[in-house]
């Protein structure tokens, strides 16, 4: 009895399937405008750092008119496989993958789908897939910013604070220490907190910095955890490549300034809330649907940069000065202009007062990135940083730094 | 480092499975098994937003309004939670697994629809940090470490501890206490002697939920300070998990959730070094170390209530 | 439940009888009429989220799980069919995992650790045994192998302490989740690729350890089908393990009642560790699938909680395979739908999820329609009822 009403209501589903598919399709054609497709790890409401990713599209869609599909909650498995060749099937031009873990099964959508363009943030193997000689996959893209630029610059912004407390004598020069909160040690965090770090020794040179990991990109509770213990070793401003609040919130319980990533915090911690960088992916959106509209390629690897709009520096906390705000705007302008350079070789050094150079300085052997033998990082005064490829490559723990657990 | 300061912090964290533990202890203690637990933390973090916003939109300023217009939503929103669960599993008779699972599932969905809906707003910070975080002085608690470590928490926290102690003393010494144990070590018998099973298990799954519920206010306003964080069921689940650690005594309960909550947080506080992934496994393995040792010892007490799980049915005698 | 309305009169209003073992068709009718009520109950939530959504929301359910849209023409997509019938798969056997440990009443909730150790296995097989091996069909039955007897030590340990120690299994089996994620997340780092932070797709190039595609009547080739139907052929066999063989009637005494188990000269621990190593068996298989056909990776959300689904599953299902098998189906079906539902409406995700929940409630609601009866005392003033008695 069981197994034939299944039989009925299985022989059912074609005739039902029929008869809603004759009532119409599904929307209008694409009439020549830009079909993309987004691919978020987490659903946009509940996480900043897909929210980013999501705002940007929105902005991008009311401004160029394009027809956006939306997939939220595709985590790191083949289900991202199956969400890209499926957006891929339903007429997209674009899908784009906003998470670490999504780049190789965006890349095996991209090996069945040639005709459709598909780009991923924060990827490292464009490269690689595109150029190799056993079947290259040629539309599939990387895309990142020089956000290491907007994190020199608020770096900038904490150096001042810390030498104007250092002026008003809460603390030593010698007593002057960082501490960051970090996800992963490999080179997208490392350039991150390196150069933020860098930013504020350009104003106060005697300072230090240490560095702790959470294993994890998003953990409230560890995140706040990690915060108290690098304040309670005697940091005097903390900085996080972490999505929560955990330790913004750490920050403005104990009363130490704090440089966000990703997002403002000036009206949920006003006290301790100094600066933020972050990346605004509208530009590159824009961007890749005016490749698609114009038969243009798209670039293997693409880094927006500060000039371009697509790193920014958020707003300003109420204790930040406004010389430190004369600082920005200076090296900002000088960052531009190619005067200035973040990792200078002459800014700072590696294995107790090493000179940087080529040899000491390329990517550890662990994060070969493939990149082939004798790649020039270090050339004209100073590491080329999302130079060959969008993603960042620097990770060397240089001298002033202490990275617990490498 | 600063040991002090690594046992207040957890400590305060444990307050998130006093709540949840004992509220689920009092549910379980007449016989029916809340796995929707994780489900109504949601609700009460969900209810907890709504009377902040509610608050905030009423532009007043007064800490007892702002305490009860949270305390009060949270309440409500979890109370409903255990209300759909009471329904569901003693008046339709429903197998309570699956409820509970429902339940949880469909908290969440609720929790994350609503809150994102409502939306961020700086009030809450400013309310959590205003009013949430200290019950005594500053220069009071901050005195020494040992008043550090006993007054420098928040007036949820003593609540999460007064009710823990509470539900045990209510539980063992009074009269409904011990009607509503009759009602879950065998219903049938508490049936025959006049105990109205229905109305105890509902008034004990309602009461437990909103408890319950407190662990999501306890989120929202002590822990992520305002926040809109939107993990909460897996703090749900541990406080689950500590019922049947601390016996299904909501007192053993605090011991055990302020031992469990140190392993939870050392990890992120101690450096274990490239370990430090694998650490995250200790409050996991100290709890079963403790339950295996706690088993050889008292085998009887931790089978919980004898008619855990299972569902009355009158006419079933 | 009773509800006294006048103080003297002692006879409630309404009333709730068992009923008597209904017809199976009966049963099913009032099943598919929850099932039908809890969709429209859905559309009409969907409606009120997003304005006039309620047929596009049925549409996504039912039409965009099947076929797919392009340029304004639907027409049937047998991936997307594949798709639902491979999500279907893995529910059915992470269900058919955690069910003999139901049956015979130990309450296994670490059916989510129990798959990941078992993915674990396969993929240490796959990642450092694969390249010496060098011929796939070995590579996948070593990786079953290994996948098995990782699962199945993982699920045996709470049975030996269960049976050593009489700690209690719930508990035991949550923690062992916890520590399956830990030992997961730390490898899956300490093994990484180079230049990432995770493992990452493992054999790429030479694809040892993937379980092939197969070409359909089409001419495309497609995952999963073997996949698929590897996953059938384990629910037949479990079925008539559970049913048929003498090991099987041990697990449905024990379950039924410890007791009669002893005095019949069932050993209560023999049959328990067997039965969770059988569980541990089942969840290995189903962690092979993951990897092998799946992701061909490793991390801590390879399961994502489908453990727990499947929990609900079994009970709602009774634990009985045909009808597993169905709410598997409906599961990932209604799942899937609201999904695309939430993407093409453009509201949040977590949509779904209230939707779900609502489904789940509108089941679980009929269960009480099958099993009792209400009937009313409307001539109380005799002191009688409907039927007559007093």
């Amino acid at each position: 009895m069981k197994k034939f009403s299944r039989l009925v209501s299985l022989a059912a589903l074609p005739v039902v399937v029929g008869a809603l598919t004759a009532c119409g399709g599904n929307g209008g054609s694409n009439n020549g405008s830009i079909k993309v497709g987004l691919i978020l790890l987490h659903p946009s409401a509940s996480s900043t750092y897909d929210k980013n990713f999501y705002d940007a599209m929105i902005e991008t869609k009311n401004e160029l008119g394009i027809e956006l599909i939306v997939k939220e909650n595709i985590p790191e498995s083949d289900e991202c496989e199956r969400t890209a060749k499926q957006l891929a099937e339903e007429g997209c031009d674009i899908v784009f993958a906003d998470s670490f873990g999504h780049e190789d099964y965006m890349i095996a959508a991209a090996e069945a789908y040639p005709e459709v363009e598909f780009c991923h943030a924060t990827g490292t193997r464009a490269n690689e897939v595109n150029t190799r000689e056993t079947n290259p996959v040629k539309n599939y893209h990387n895309a990142f910013a020089s956000i290491y630029e907007g994190r020199y610059l608020a770096g900038i912004v904490a150096g001042q604070k810390m030498k104007e407390d250092i002026e008003a004598s809460k603390y030593t020069a010698e007593e002057a220490k960082i501490g960051y909160v970090g996800a992963h040690p490999y080179a997208e965090v490392i350039s991150g907190f390196t150069s933020f770090y860098l930013g504020a020794k350009s104003v106060v040179p005697s300072v230090t910095m240490e560095v702790r990991y959470t294993n994890s990109w998003y953990d409230y509770t560890a995140e706040n955890n990690t915060a108290k213990q690098l304040i309670d070793d005697g940091c005097k401003l903390i900085s996080q490549h972490a999505d929560s609040y955990g330790a913004p919130n750490a920050c403005e319980e104990k009363g130490v300034p704090n440089v966000t990533y990703n997002g403002s915090t000036a009206q949920q911690c006003p006290d301790t809330y100094l600066v933020s960088s972050k990346i605004d992916w509208a530009p590159y959106y824009k961007h890749i649907i005016d490749c698609v509209q114009n038969g243009k390629a798209i670039e293997t690897d693409y880094v927006g940069t500060v000039k371009g709009g697509s790193v920014k520096i958020t707003e300003y906390g109420k204790h930040v000065s406004e010389e430190a705000k004369t600082l920005v705007t200076t090296a900002k302008d000088k960052l531009n202009s190619g005067e200035l350079h973040v990792f200078d070789t002459t800014k700072f050094t590696v294995n107790n007062g090493e000179t940087p150079t080529n040899e000491n300085m390329s990517p550890n052997k662990q994060y070969t990135y493939n990149y082939p033998e004798g790649t020039e990082f270090v050339k004209d005064g100073y590491y080329h940083e999302s130079y060959y490829r969008s993603a960042p490559s620097f990770d060397v723990i240089i001298d002033g730094i202490t990275s617990i657990s490498n | 480092m600063d040991i002090t300061n690594f046992f207040v912090m957890s400590i305060n964290l444990a307050a998130v499975f006093i709540f949840g533990s004992t509220g689920e202890s009092i549910t379980e203690k007449s016989g029916h098994l809340n796995m929707g637990i994780p489900g109504i933390a949601c609700l009460g973090f969900c209810g907890s937003v709504l009377g902040a916003n509610i608050y905030l939109n009423s532009g007043a300023d007064n800490i007892f309004l702002a305490y009860l217009s949270i305390i009060f939503f949270a309440l409500l929103c979890s109370a409903i939670g255990g209300l759909i669960f009471a329904f569901f599993t003693v008046s339709l008779k429903c197998n309570q697994n699956v409820t509970g699972l429902t339940l949880t599932t469909f908290g969440v969905g609720i929790n994350t629809f609503i809150v994102s809906t409502i939306g961020d707003n700086p009030g809450y910070s400013v309310i959590s940090f205003n009013y949430f975080q200290h019950i005594f002085p500053e220069s009071f608690f901050n005195a020494n470490d040992f008043t550090k470590l006993f007054f420098s928490y928040g007036f949820l926290f003593y609540l999460a501890i007064f009710l823990a102690i509470f539900s045990t003393i209510f539980l063992k010494k009074t009269r409904i206490g011990l009607n509503l144990r009759a009602c879950g070590e065998n219903p049938s018998v508490a049936d025959a002697a006049g105990i109205n099973v229905t109305r105890y298990r509902y008034i004990a799954i309602i009461v437990g939920a909103m408890i319950a519920g407190l662990s999501g206010t306890f989120l929202f306003m002590n822990h992520f300070k305002g926040a809109l964080e939107y993990d909460i069921s897996s703090y749900g689940w541990l406080a689950v998990a500590l019922v049947i650690f601390a016996m299904w005594n909501p007192s053993l309960s605090i011991v055990g959730s302020i031992l469990f909550s140190l392993f939870y947080c050392a990890p992120s506080y101690f450096n274990f070094g490239t370990y430090g992934k694998l650490a995250t496994a200790l409050p996991y393995l100290i709890t079963i170390i403790v339950l295996t040792i706690t088993s050889i010892f008292n085998k009887k007490e931790m089978q919980g209530p004898a008619s855990l799980g299972i569902t009355y049915f009158r006419e079933d005698r | 439940m009773e509800i006294k309305l006048f103080k003297k009169e002692r006879k409630p209003l309404i009333r709730i009888s068992r009923k008597a073992n209904l017809e199976t068709w009966k049963k099913i009718l009032i099943k598919i009429s929850s099932i039908i009520f809890a969709l429209i109950l859905c559309a009409l939530i969907s409606n009120i989220i997003a304005e006039g959504s309620f047929f596009t929301f049925l549409q996504n359910v039912f039409v965009n799980n099947f076929a797919s849209t392009k340029r304004g023409v639907t027409s049937f997509s047998l991936q997307k069919t594949i798709n639902l019938l491979w999500s279907t798969s893995i529910l059915l056997i992470i269900t058919l995992s955690v069910t003999p440990a139901f049956k015979m009443k130990f309450w296994n909730i670490g059916g989510e650790g129990q798959i990941l150790m078992g993915a674990f296995g396969s993929l240490i097989v796959m990642k450092f045994m694969a390249p010496t091996i060098n011929n796939n069909f070995a590579v996948l039955t070593l990786m079953l192998l290994f996948g098995m007897i990782f699962a199945a030590i993982w699920s045996v340990i709470p049975a030996i302490f269960k049976c050593l120690f009489n700690t209690n299994e719930t508990l035991f089996t949550l923690m062992m989740n916890y520590i399956a994620m830990a030992i997961v997340g730390f490898f899956s780092y300490e093994w990484r690729a180079t230049g990432k932070t995770a493992i990452g797709i493992v054999n790429e190039d030479t694809h040892l350890g993937w379980i092939p595609k197969v070409t359909m009547f089409d001419g495309k080739s497609y995952d999963y089908v073997i996949g698929i139907i590897i996953v059938i052929i384990v629910a037949l066999i479990l079925t008539l393990y559970l049913k048929y063989f003498k090991q099987g009637y041990e697990i449905n005494v024990l379950g039924g009642s410890r007791n009669t188990a002893r005095y019949i000269g069932i050993s209560i621990n023999k049959v328990t560790i067997r039965t969770m190593i059988i569980v541990g068996a089942l969840s290995g298989i189903c962690g092979w699938l993951l990897v092998a056909a799946g992701s061909h990776t490793i991390n801590q959300t390879l399961v994502n909680g489908q453990g727990f689904t499947g929990v609900l599953i079994s009970w709602l299902g009774h634990f009985n395979t045909g009808e597993i098998a169905i709410y598997s189906f409906l599961v990932a079906f209604i799942t899937k739908g609201s999904e695309n539902a939430a993407s093409a409406l453009n509201y949040s995700s977590s949509v779904s999820s209230i939707l779900i929940g609502v489904f789940f409630f509108a089941l679980i609601a009929s269960e009480f329609f099958i099993n009792f009866k209400v009937s009313l005392n409307l001539n109380f003033r005799n002191g009688g009822d409907l039927d007559g008695h007093n």
